[in-house]
Order: structure tokens, then C-alpha cells, then sequence
């Protein structure tokens, strides 16, 4: 695994804060303060992301500071968190305490030897009583709002010889920081969190950004820089959404997507040549050469994946991003990323377009283009009715079910052929437009007052309205996994228009190869 | 645990375990198909004897983060007045394949649209019953 992060929601940040710096009825002015909490890994294709659990917050005398021992949790303290831990699937336990200085600032503070000192006693405890595949990590929080975070890491004596060896106790420990620390919902704040790391050494070129950056200033093109966005679905909106995120200067960008360009899709694949089409290139190809060919960031990398978002191998890679934009247009996927944003807090931008022709006539007959936040912070997709639980099951059923059906052309079941939805570019580039400027809303608060709820554009008077929704309805449960990460079962399966055209391309191959061997 | 079970996610596998629980000890895993398995349940259908009784829930492997889809059974349905059974009956239809070696040979392709939201792998309970009623009804 690359690299180490950290994420917690707003609403945890806001109660860590005053757990650790509020004045105190009681008097207690200690200069210190901490707490235990839940943590649990949430692990992408190459980052790995602890995420804050349930605080269990401190009862009186459970806590305290002296100048001789600095701060100490009490072994009734621990063996309550403990506990909590134990029967809770798959977490892990985190110390966090408070630094007074600096009191503004968002630098990631340095734990003092003595900080280090204790943790790893108190951690190594720990961490042979929760096991030893649950993480175990210690913070510090300064008044402004500064973060770092380690990841310790034990060795668990095998045997009796071993458990008296100083490299399997407390002395024996190693850690690793948690390079970003994410705080997420509505908005996303990306903090750095590594004490040995703390200056900005992320490189711009404000020569080819600066009229974005007269909005956002060379600090927001610094954050543009520094996040993973992903891209699901290549279609006409996600191809366009390549190319828009490159030139707004993103860092790096995931894009995942199983399908091949083709004539038929030519007419919305902006960027793409002819030859692409010709010959079938997988658009994965094709958007990452134009994403690299239009990125403004210096170091701009693009990884690209041939995979199904609906499918482990698809969304694992998405698992590393920081904002998911979803152009999947596939109830299945947008399911899967609806779960994945809860879990794993990742913050997802879904939008897409229907329009409904008469086959008669070919004249449009009703159409709707939307864009919705979700995840954190935000009403879920599916309470937002981006999906239904129905449409979700349906699109496990075969690779045509659930997808557009030419009216009039099905004679019975059997003629399920897959037919093309009416799609125009313009309407993609809308779908595009609105979607960036949703990210800039969350990453930048360019827009705040754009960050949540469900846009749409009504193709036939040609308005664009916000919907009412902003909170989940009774009932959903999606809060009840917010930042469960691994422990999380995300309904991920088995893509069957994929399969289909795996199939199909390994036949093709199959035919070509003893084509040669009969030349 | 047979193979199959094993291959299910810890949601699922804990449906069944209450299932198992609380309705019917026997309850197994008769075929994955994909992203639906086949529960066989031996008492669902109360108005015919024997093995008829049972019948195969498909149950979206993801479960219950998905609804179920569809019954198949050995013998066509028979509702509590004695009709036959005809709302999205298919004799031999290709949902029957994954389980035709055991007898599977009617499907009915109910859905769950406008039943009760799932939300916990408690609620395999609640589509047994609804199971259950809507043979009974026809």
C-alpha cells in the first residue's frame, strides 16, 4: 500500500475539538487533554485510509496530565474502549490528545518524545488485546485545527520466548504518519498530516491557470493540484469530464470505465480521433492520452482501469480518490458508489442525462438532465432517487435488463437486444459543466451554496431547478455504515454487460489467433 | 457451511443463519447464479404435500442491499382456492437452469417493487412470509 491517510467527518472534527479545547465547567484547565476512539481501515487499491470511529468519551479522573508523566489514560479507561473495540467488526483503537500550540494554524503537529514515549506503551496493550489485524494509531489536534496522525505497528509474540524479547513490547514499535488528513461533508478540507512533511511542496504552473486561479488564488490551484479524482463511466459525459478536470489543474485522476470506442458513439466522444473509432480503442485509452495531453498540473498522472465500477476491480481503484464523479449512468454502479461514499467517506458527484424520444415521430418527447452530491454530509443517491433498490436488483439480471429499450421494438422477452438511448453532446457538455462546477463547490467552497442537494435541467422549457431533498428519508440506514470502511460490505458483484463483452473479445481473439495458425 | 455458502458475503450468510433460526433448520444453498443464489426452503407453499412444498427464493447474492427476484419450484402452483397459479408463471424457463437438476421447473417472475424496504439481513424472515402469502394469493 503507498500511501497513509486519515479521514474523519466535519461533524467528528467539530466534536473532537470540543472535547479537547472547550472551556470546562468543572475547572479542569489542564494544559493537555485526550481521548480514545474507534478506527477503521478503509483500503483502496494503493492508499490505505484509517477512519475515525465512535469517540469514547472520557469520564471524570479517566484523563489527566501532570508535568512528570505528561498526559495518561487510566487502564479503566482503556479496558471501556477496549471493549467497545473487541465487539465492534474490524476496529481499531486510536489516542488522540491535544497540543495547545500552536493556537492558530493548520500545521500537522510533532508528538513530543514523551507523547511517543507513552503511546507506545499504551498502544502496544492495546494492540495485543484488540488483535492484531485491527489498527492501532495515536493523534495529536492543536486549537486550530492542525492534525497528525501515526499508525503503529507491533510484532505479536508467537510464543512464550518471544513475548519476553524487547522487539515485541512497546520498545519494538514502528509508525508511519497519515500523509493527508480528510475532512469531509459536505465539503472536503484535505489537511496535511505528516509532522516531517508540513510545506506545501506540490508544484503549479500559474501561467497556464491563471484566470481560474483570479477566482481561487494560488492556494486553491495548491489544493486542485493535490487531489485524486476519479472519473466512472467514459461515456459523453465522462470523457469530457477527463479533459475538464485535467485543465482545471487536478493532480492525479482515476478513470474506470470497460468499454470500447465505436462509430456509434463518435458523435459524443469529444477529443477522440476517428482512428480511435475505427478501431474500437478502449476509452480508457483514449481519455487518459487526452486527460495528459490537457492537464495544467505539472506533475498530472492518470491511472486508468478497463474494469466495471460494479465489479471489485473496478471500484477498488476509485477506493484511493478523494471525490468520485459518476457518469455511469447504471443503476448497479451507482448503488455500488452510493454504499463505497458512506463507508469509505468519499465524497461522490453523480449526473446524467434521460431523453425520451417518440419512435414515431422522432421528435423528443420529455428529457431531464441532473446532478447530485452525495455521500457525507449529503442525502444518499438512492434517497435522492438517482436509483431505486428495484432498478439496483434489476441490473444483476442480465446484460440488456434495465437498460434503455427502444419503444416498440420489443416483441418478448427474448428480444431484449440492447438499443441505443438518444444521446446529444450538448446535453453531455451540460451534464459536464455542472458537474465540475459541483467539485469546485466541495473542494474549493467556490459556490457554497451549490455544494448539496439534486440539480436538474428540464430539456423542454429548458430551466434548471434545484429538488427539495437534502436529507435521507426515515428509515435509510446509510448512516448507520458512515466511516465503517472494510467492515462495510459494499454490493459490489458481477457485471454481466462486461462478462458479455469479455467473452465476446476473448472469442474474437481466439478466432484471430487460429486465424495465424492456419496461415 | 457448504462451498457454495462459503462463496456468499457475511451479510448473507448471517440471513441464513436466522433463517435457519427462527423458520426452517434445513434451509440451504442449492446454486449461484451469478448475482442471484437459490435458497431452497422446504415450507413454503401450505397447500400441497410433500417435497412440493419447498421452493427456491432467488436472493440477490448481496443481499439485502438488493431485493429478491423470482421463485422456482418443482411443481406449478396451486393458490388456496385450488386455482393454478398464472401471475408470471414461465414453466422451463431459463431462471430454472441453475437448479433444473434438483426438479426446478416453474418460475414465477415476482418482483419485489412496492413490497417492504430491506434493510437488515433479519429481514430473509420477512421475504419468506411475503413468499408464503403471495403463493397463497396467487
Amino acid at each position: 500500500m503507498d500511501r497513509l491517510e486519515f479521514a474523519l467527518t466535519k461533524d467528528q472534527f467539530r466534536k473532537a475539538l470540543s472535547l479537547l479545547f472547550d472551556q470546562r465547567p468543572d475547572g479542569d484547565n489542564d494544559p493537555e487533554r485526550g481521548f480514545l476512539a474507534l478506527i477503521f481501515p478503509a483500503t483502496g487499491l494503493k492508499r490505505r485510509t484509517l477512519i475515525l470511529g465512535d469517540i469514547v468519551e472520557p469520564m471524570p479522573g479517566e484523563v489527566s496530565w501532570s508535568p512528570q508523566r505528561g498526559l495518561t489514560m487510566s487502564h479503566r479507561y482503556y479496558s471501556r474502549a477496549m471493549s467497545l473495540a473487541q465487539s465492534t467488526s474490524g476496529a481499531g483503537l486510536i489516542n488522540v490528545h491535544s497540543h495547545p500550540r500552536p493556537a492558530t494554524g493548520i500545521l500537522p503537529p510533532r508528538p513530543s518524545p514523551q507523547d511517543l514515549r507513552t503511546d507506545q506503551e499504551e498502544l502496544c496493550f492495546a494492540s495485543r488485546a484488540v488483535g492484531e489485524q485491527r489498527p492501532i494509531a495515536a493523534g495529536v489536534i492543536t486549537p486550530g485545527g492542525g492534525i497528525s496522525v501515526r499508525e503503529y505497528t507491533f510484532r505479536h509474540p508467537r510464543s512464550q520466548a518471544e513475548a519476553v524479547l524487547a522487539a515485541f513490547g512497546a520498545g519494538g514499535a514502528s509508525f508511519r504518519y497519515a500523509e493527508h488528513i480528510r475532512v469531509v461533508g459536505p465539503g472536503l478540507r484535505v489537511l496535511r498530516g505528516n509532522p516531517d512533511k508540513p510545506s506545501d511542496n506540490v508544484s503549479i504552473d500559474l501561467s497556464m491557470t491563471d484566470s481560474s486561479a483570479l477566482l481561487w488564488g494560488e492556494a486553491g490551484q495548491r489544493i486542485l493540484a493535490e487531489l485524486t479524482i476519479g472519473i466512472a463511466g467514459l461515456g459523453g459525459v465522462g470523457g469530457m469530464l477527463a479533459e475538464h478536470v485535467a485543465r482545471l489543474g487536478i493532480g492525479s485522476l482515476v478513470i474506470v470505465d470497460y468499454d470500447r470506442l465505436e462509430d456509434g458513439n463518435f458523435n459524443r466522444s469529444q477529443g477522440a480521433t476517428r482512428a480511435e473509432s475505427k478501431s474500437g480503442a478502449p476509452k480508457v485509452g483514449v481519455y487518459s492520452r487526452i486527460a495528459a495531453e490537457a492537464a495544467t498540473a505539472p506533475n498530472f498522472n492518470v491511472a486508468k482501469y478497463c474494469e466495471s465500477v460494479a465489479e471489485t476491480e473496478g471500484l477498488r481503484p476509485l477506493l484511493d480518490c478523494d471525490v468520485i464523479l459518476a457518469a455511469a449512468d447504471d443503476a448497479f454502479a451507482r448503488q455500488v458508489l452510493d454504499h463505497a461514499a458512506y463507508a469509505h467517506l468519499i465524497l461522490i458527484v453523480d449526473g446524467g442525462t434521460t431523453l425520451v424520444a417518440n419512435p414515431r415521430t422522432l421528435r423528443l418527447e420529455a428529457g431531464k438532465s441532473q446532478i447530485v452530491s452525495a455521500g457525507p454530509g449529503h442525502a444518499c443517491l438512492e434517497c435522492q432517487g438517482v436509483y431505486t433498490r428495484e432498478e439496483a436488483t434489476v441490473a444483476r439480471e442480465s446484460a440488456s435488463w434495465g437498460r434503455y429499450l427502444e419503444l416498440g421494438q420489443v416483441q418478448d422477452a427474448a428480444d431484449q437486444r440492447e438499443t441505443r438511448a438518444p444521446s446529444v453532446i450538448c446535453n453531455n457538455a451540460l451534464v459536464a459543466g455542472l458537474l465540475g462546477l459541483r467539485l469546485l463547490a466541495l473542494t474549493l467552497r467556490l459556490t457554497p451554496a451549490t455544494m448539496r442537494g439534486i440539480q436538474r435541467y428540464y430539456v423542454e422549457d429548458g430551466t434548471l431547478r434545484w429538488g427539495a431533498i437534502r436529507e435521507c428519508k426515515d428509515g435509510c440506514v446509510k448512516n448507520s455504515w458512515l466511516g465503517k470502511g472494510d467492515s462495510h460490505f459494499v454490493p459490489v458483484g458481477i457485471d454481466l454487460r462486461w462478462t458479455e463483452l469479455r467473452e465476446k473479445e476473448q472469442e474474437q481473439q481466439k478466432g484471430l489467433l487460429e486465424g495465424i495458425q492456419e496461415q | 457451511m457448504s462451498d457454495l455458502e462459503s462463496q456468499l458475503p457475511l451479510p448473507f450468510r448471517e440471513a441464513l443463519a436466522f433463517l435457519r433460526q427462527h423458520r426452517d433448520p434445513d434451509v440451504r444453498i442449492d446454486a449461484i447464479d451469478a448475482n442471484f443464489a437459490y435458497v431452497w426452503i422446504n415450507n413454503l407453499v401450505k397447500n400441497t404435500p410433500g417435497e412440493a412444498r419447498g421452493g427456491w427464493i432467488r436472493l440477490p447474492v448481496v443481499f439485502p442491499h438488493a431485493n429478491p427476484h423470482g421463485l422456482v419450484t418443482r411443481d406449478a402452483l396451486m393458490r388456496s382456492n385450488g386455482e393454478k397459479v398464472i401471475d408470471g408463471h414461465n414453466p422451463a424457463h431459463d431462471m430454472c437452469k441453475p437448479v433444473s437438476s434438483m426438479g426446478g421447473a416453474h418460475y414465477y417472475s415476482w418482483t419485489w417493487a412496492g413490497a417492504p424496504a430491506l434493510n437488515s439481513p433479519k429481514h430473509i424472515i420477512g421475504v419468506a412470509q411475503w413468499y408464503e402469502r403471495r403463493i397463497r394469493n396467487g
